[in-house]
């Protein structure tokens, strides 16, 4: 007991895992009824059990509209999104042996980001950006990890350094493609995008991008166990002949296609990557095995209620950015007050 | 001996500031003009050399006839492609301030002008930094007409345009008082309600306590955001824009949904957009664009934008209004711009643009 207190609170992750899980259906449940239009909860279910069994419609076409093609897409973008970077952030923290590391330190979302401003400044379509940013996120990684190769002594100090390079270049290409755009229209679209926000969720990105970002969480999870491995160092995981390099090589492409997806949909939401797998930590321990699935649910619950509070606080939208730090900032401080966490 | 040199190359230094000062103050009569804080400016007289900074406002040097009192410029200015079709040499102007905060100061200093006409933000900025005196004007974005007609006088006294100005005056509130006339006995349940959906994702708008506001009640169509407020200054933003979920616009089910990026067709084609009425009916239209876009407190959009919009949402109520006459017959009375009828097809058409060359310098 005594040291179970030092590192946390070490909940039985089993049971754990069936109280998030409810936690998530009941979340998304008012997710779905919740918005900027009243709907009562019974007709949303009727309307929702019609997209699958046959009942008559006895509800207007905007009510059907309002359900499938705004409040289903955003509430699986929101899931997937938020499970996304949080086991990507989990798995980066893992791999990287440092607990100040989101699944942002490649550059994927300066590149993003970069990707998307032009985009905008070239055609100001939503589907451009989000290709855009998905490719220019994925750019940004490939520089990344063929810079960290040119120097190979410790390859992960050498990942970090180079995200950081290749991070700050892109960046400073965005700043001046903000500097000349047009400040009328073009800018702010660009300052909105990287606020980030999931209004832009349709269910055409849930068809490309969904089984995409699915993948990716799925993969990580599956390989959960190999990241302990490497938490141990270089050496010793050599040493029992592991091959750190390709388990490094999937960890890094799943998470980058994670978060460039995630990115495309959403803009930047930061924040998330970086302390939900802190408050798994807290909850279950630094073991990966237990940490990544714990991740993986708070990250989407995380993120349904703060998209939640972002479409319905006031009448106009919050940016998701913004938001995610402001509700996720105490409810971190007050996690570390009270436990201290294992790291 | 050396001692005393020293002191007269001391005194000299000290006093030529003042002797300087004595022979500018001399060789040129001033006057005084108030500015829209209602502070008093001492500026030469004639003025020749000013400096616009504020954003929209440029047109007025062609609306008064100022154009050769200027000396530099705004980029946005610089760039339309409106203005470029009638004054090329525009592009010759310096455009010391870019965007809001941005100022070039040697560039400005280069220009050297007489005095700096700009808002509070950007005007605190060459004040502190040069000795270039500085007129505010006031500008936001619950810009009413009254305001506007403020403005225009206030330019007018810089300039000395006032005959020019009455006249723009006149023009806006005949135009205005005739697009009332038509709309004003509309009935209610007639009335088409508006959402302006600007952006790529057509869901960033003006709210009602915007300058739009009173645009589309002139217009007589209902504002679906009447209720947003969205006047403030956002950091990082243009003030004014805010943006809506999707679901609170298939709420309000627009009649006629106006936008500034893309083409109607990609919203007809957009799954999202279906269940609502503009898209139904197939009354999604593109912004016009002339000297600059028409969403903003601009001298042009407060004429012609009211008009557009009465005659698009109206046709039946406005078969005797030919707005590519009327386009054509607003810069041509008011700007000295004589579009040819492609020229005006093409501005109500949104397909003008504003050409960003880059901020600063010149191309």
């Amino acid at each position: 007991m005594q040291s179970n207190k030092k590192t946390g609170i070490h909940l039985n992750p089993v049971k754990l895992q069936i109280f998030l899980v409810l936690l998530l259906a009941g979340v998304s449940t008012a997710a779905l009824m919740a918005g900027q239009l009243r709907i009562h909860p019974y007709e949303v279910i009727r309307i929702l059990l019609s997209g699958v069994f046959p009942i008559e419609k006895t509800w207007s076409p905007t009510l059907e509209s309002v359900l499938f093609d705004v409040r289903l897409p955003r509430l699986l973008a929101g899931l997937l999104v938020g499970a996304g970077l949080s086991v990507s952030g989990a798995a980066f923290q893992g791999l990287f042996r440092n607990p100040l590391v989101s699944p942002h330190i490649l550059g994927v979302s300066a590149g993003a980001g970069l990707g998307a401003a032009l985009a905008i400044l070239f055609f100001g379509k939503i589907f451009m950006v989000q290709l855009f940013s998905f490719l220019f996120g994925l750019l940004a990684v490939l520089m990344t990890y063929s810079l960290s190769r040119v120097y190979r002594t410790t390859p992960v100090l050498m990942l970090v350094l180079s995200g950081m390079i290749v991070g700050a270049l892109f960046s400073a290409a965005t700043s001046l493609l903000k500097y000349i755009a047009d400040p009328v229209n073009q800018m702010p679209s660009i300052v909105f995008w990287m606020l980030g926000s999931l209004n832009n969720a349709s269910n055409k990105d849930m068809i490309i991008a969904g089984p995409v970002m699915l993948a990716g969480i799925i993969i990580l999870l599956l390989i959960r166990w190999r990241i302990n491995l490497l938490a141990m160092g270089e050496e010793e995981a050599r040493s029992l002949g592991i091959d750190t390099g390709r388990i490094r090589a999937v960890i890094i492409v799943c998470a980058t296609v994670i978060s460039a997806s995630a990115v495309s949909i959403s803009g930047i939401i930061g924040w998330i990557g970086l302390v939900i797998p802190h408050i798994g930590r807290i909850l279950v321990g630094p073991d990966n095995k237990k940490l990544l699935p714990v991740t993986t649910l708070i990250g989407a619950i995380y993120l349904v209620v703060v998209d939640t509070i972002a479409r319905t606080a006031i009448e106009s939208e919050i940016p998701i950015g913004i938001l995610t730090a402001i509700v996720g900032a105490p409810i971190f401080a007050y996690l570390l007050r009270k436990n201290r966490s294992g790291w | 001996m050396k001692s005393k040199t020293a002191l007269y190359i001391i005194a000299f230094v000290f006093l030529l500031p003042i002797f300087g000062e004595h022979v500018a103050a001399e060789s040129q009569a001033v006057r005084m003009i108030t500015d829209m804080a209602g502070r008093q400016i001492k500026v030469p007289d004639p003025l020749t050399r000013v400096a616009l900074f504020g954003g929209p406002t440029g047109q007025i040097a062609y609306i008064l006839g100022a154009r050769n009192q200027l000396c530099a410029v705004t980029s946005t200015l610089r760039g339309s492609d409106l203005v470029l079709a009638f004054d090329p040499s525009i592009q010759k102007l310096p455009a010391p301030r870019s965007t809001s905060g941005h100022v070039n100061i040697e560039e400005l200093l280069a220009a050297d002008p007489q005095l700096v006409i700009a808002g509070t933000f950007d005007g605190t900025i060459v004040e502190k930094k040069t000795r270039i005196p500085v007129a505010y004007t006031e500008s936001n974005m619950n810009h009413g007409l009254d305001l506007l007609k403020r403005e225009m006088r206030f330019y007018a006294d810089v300039f000395q345009k006032q005959a020019r100005a009455e006249k723009y005056i006149a023009y806006l509130e005949k135009t205005i008082s005739f697009v009332r006339s038509r709309t004003k006995n509309i009935p209610q349940s007639e009335r088409k309600t508006l959402f302006n959906g600007y952006g790529p994702n057509h869901l960033v708008t003006l709210g009602g306590d915007t300058f739009m506001h009173e645009r589309i009640e002139t217009a007589g169509c209902i504002d679906a955001a009447a209720a947003i407020s969205s006047a403030g200054v956002k950091e990082g933003l243009h003030s004014g824009l805010t943006e809506m979920s999707m679901e609170k616009i298939l709420g309000w089910n627009p009649d006629i949904l106006v936008i500034d990026s893309g083409n109607p067709v990609e919203v007809y084609k957009d799954p999202k957009w279906q269940s609502i009425k503009a898209v139904q009916n197939k009354r999604v239209y593109k912004q016009p664009v002339g000297v600059f876009i028409w969403d903003r407190p601009t001298a042009e959009a407060a004429v012609l934008y009211p008009l557009w919009l009465a005659k698009t949402a109206y046709p039946e109520r406005f078969k005797d209004v030919n707005l590519v006459k009327e386009v054509q017959r607003f810069y041509r009375e008011i700007m000295g711009f004589n579009l040819t009828r492609e020229l005006a097809e093409a501005v109500l058409a949104g397909k003008l643009g504003i050409r960003f060359v880059g901020n600063s310098g010149r191309k």
